[in-house]
């Protein structure tokens, strides 16, 4: 009962002063404000990017064609092609570690049904490269071994690919060309969201590895018969590093390279390669986060002036409250409740303006945010203590004050 | 009956940018219960300071307060706060009332600080407003009423916690004459009903209404009309010290 005639004094004194106040606050609201979006950002990527490495399949390497990194500058991958569907099967043969190891070759394409058309990747395949990654249909059914060694016309197609060539109709049985070859539609794959690189991974159409040496990609290339990617799973994760250097063994004494020379190849991580990105990106945050807190500190130096203001103009109030009775601790515990209702409000109405922006920096940049209940409530109490914090020294200065000298001041 | 106010030779200096200035000299008196007492003087006499002493806002520099037998010296804040509180009332020239209050809040102030409970204070508060006539008045901010009526108001604050001592700095001075007949006539009868007063003002007919009159100069007593027998018992005690 107490405390809450108090705070009603603190609000009728915040609100007796309204313009006053809200000057005060407006730097605490931007600074939770921009506290709250960086770590709702901060948040989103994080969970973005363990949603892309739970996406990408345990382990799993990759190999590409193309040196490791030649003198700090990494040639694209694919752009030689040393690979061939030759080294996909040696390497799960010799490699004990290895499980699988399917050969993979893209390009991106336009395909075509009835008058729609989209660019897509084109991605020919092994049966046995969705097995590595655990892709099951959704619709229909994924192709055969058999179809591959026939080099079936059928393909097997990502929701945002289905979406955009049939505007949400029937997508299997359908007909999709590429060039003048027609491909069945036989299957569509489960929606599996953007990859790390933040590609989305619907938009895509699978065909057997031979048809799209045959129909496609291989007739545009100077070795019909090299691929891309071998993507290869282990085992377990404990040995994907000896499966890499038995991978790199395997692979150049198939090539051919002296002792001494680079690999034309590289094995890479996927995992690893997105927990780099996670730990980047986490150094930025870090960085981002700190700007943000100096201007939450700004904030409260700004509800500092204001409450040392505040004192010393009402200095007779002060006189008067002493003079009823009011102790020094009363005075203190009034002041200081001021300064944390100030802030309090702030960190209320930045919290507000964070989750507006949270909500429309997705729409508007396409960046993943997170958004959660804990934030708010460390935002909170961040704010509260910024308000103890800085409110203290106008608090202690208010209480300090002796009745007869207080009273002199005319109010 | 032992005296409500003992001052023995109390000195005031006030520091003024490194300047001590002597605002009071050897001051000693005794007050009684139900004493209604006036003190004048010219300005800067000493008169405010007297009060504030009186009502534990400052401290002497030297020499004794006993309020009922309590020697106020060396008390803390926290407990001076507490006289202040629930034995003395405060009225001021210039009202002191808070703006942003009602005359209702304004008058509970002194019972919020005594941690009286939210229900007890209003009705006690109401009471109070009552014996200085402004029952209608209650919810009604300073600025909304006239300056007797604000003057009240801050005498109604001043005998809410049913103080011992009612000190008045200059009550009728910012107020015509008609109003300040009204101030006047409430405070003798609040004396009449038991209540001590000690009242600071220039005006010779405010403190014709007082049945002693004590004159300050340059911070020293210059008269005493009430040369009652305490006051004469304590200038002999003085005397053997
Ligand atoms: N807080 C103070 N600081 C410095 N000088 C003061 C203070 N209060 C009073 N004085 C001085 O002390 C003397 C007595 O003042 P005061 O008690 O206000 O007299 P009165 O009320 O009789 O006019 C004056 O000279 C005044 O200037
Ligand atoms: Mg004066």
């Amino acid at each position: 009962m107490r405390s809450l005639s108090y705070i009603l004094f603190a609000v009728r004194s915040l609100r007796a002063h309204l313009m006053r106040s809200m000057l005060a606050v407006i730097g605490i609201i931007i600074g939770i404000a921009a506290v709250s979006v960086v770590v709702a950002l901060a948040e989103g990527a994080r969970a973005e990017v363990s949603r892309q490495i739970a996406s990408l399949g345990s382990n799993l390497l990759l190999v590409q064609p193309g040196a490791q990194v030649t003198q700090g500058v990494r040639r694209p991958a694919g752009s030689s092609l040393s690979l061939t569907a030759g080294d996909a099967v040696a390497v799960a043969r010799e490699v004990p570690e290895v499980v699988i190891a399917a050969p993979f070759v893209g390009d991106q394409e336009t395909v075509i049904s009835g008058d729609t058309n989209w660019s897509t990747l084109l991605a020919g395949v092994t049966p046995n490269f969705f097995d590595a990654r655990g892709w099951t249909p959704a619709e229909g059914q994924l192709f055969r071994t058999e179809q591959v060694a026939s080099a079936a016309k059928v393909a097997v197609i990502g929701r945002t690919l289905a979406r955009e060539l049939f505007h949400g109709g029937e997508a299997l049985g359908q007909f999709v060309r590429i060039g003048r070859t027609s491909y069945a539609v036989i299957g569509v794959l489960a929606e599996k969201g953007q990859d790390f690189t933040g590609r989305d991974q619907d938009d895509v159409m699978f065909i057997p590895l031979s048809s799209a040496k045959k129909f496609t990609i291989g007739r545009a290339q100077a070795n019909p018969d090299a691929v891309h990617t071998i993507l290869v799973k282990t085992e377990s994760a404990d040995t994907m590093g000896e499966a890499g250097s038995w991978i790199s063994r395997v692979l150049r004494q198939r090539h051919k390279i002296a002792e001494g020379k680079p690999d034309d190849f590289r094995v890479q991580n996927l995992v690893q390669i997105a927990h780099t990105r996670d730990k980047t990106y986490r150094q930025f945050t870090l960085l981002v986060s700190a700007l943000a807190g100096i201007s939450l500190l700004v904030g409260g130096i700004g509800v500092m002036n204001i409450m040392l203001i505040a004192v010393s103009e009402r200095t007779n109030e002060i006189g008067v409250r002493l003079v009823v009775g009011a102790c020094p601790a009363d005075i203190r515990r009034q002041f200081l409740l001021e300064a944390i209702l100030l802030c309090g409000i702030g960190g209320l109405l930045g919290l507000a303006t964070g989750y507006v922006g949270a909500r429309v920096i997705p729409l508007a940049l396409g960046w993943p945010v997170e958004f959660n209940e804990a934030m708010a409530v460390i935002a909170l109490a961040c704010s509260t203590l910024i308000g103890i914090a800085f409110g203290f020294l106008p608090a202690e200065r208010a209480a300090r004050l002796e009745p007869s000298v207080a009273l002199r001041h005319s109010g | 009956m032992k005296p409500l106010v003992v001052l023995d030779r109390i000195f005031k200096e006030h520091r003024l940018g490194g300047q001590a200035v002597q605002a009071l000299a050897r001051v000693s008196m005794e007050i009684h219960r139900g004493e209604f007492v006036a003190v004048t003087g010219p300005s800067g006499s000493g008169k405010s300071t007297l009060l504030s002493i009186l009502g534990c806002l400052d401290r002497p520099s030297r020499g004794d307060y006993l309020l009922d037998g309590e020697k106020i010296l060396q008390l803390p804040r926290r407990r001076l706060a507490e006289l202040r509180n629930r034995r003395i009332g405060f009225v001021f020239q210039s009202f002191n009332l808070l703006p942003d209050l009602t005359a209702l809040e304004n008058v509970g102030l002194p019972l919020f600080y005594r941690h009286e409970r939210l229900r007890n204070a209003a009705a006690r508060a109401r009471m109070a407003l009552e014996q200085v006539g402004l029952s209608g008045r209650t919810d009604h901010s300073p600025a909304q009423l006239s300056g007797g009526e604000q003057q009240r108001v801050a005498i109604a604050r001043a005998i809410v916690n049913d103080p011992d001592l009612l000190l008045a700095d200059e009550p009728t001075g910012a107020l015509d004459t008609a109003t300040r007949d009204m101030i006047l006539a409430l405070l003798v009868k609040l004396n009449r009903i038991g209540l001590t007063v000690l009242l600071v003002t220039h005006d010779s007919e405010v403190a014709a209404h007082a049945q002693r009159t004590i004159r300050l100069r340059d911070g020293q007593i210059v008269g005493d009309s009430g040369m009652a027998i305490g006051q004469r018992h304590s200038i002999s005690l003085e005397a053997v010290r």
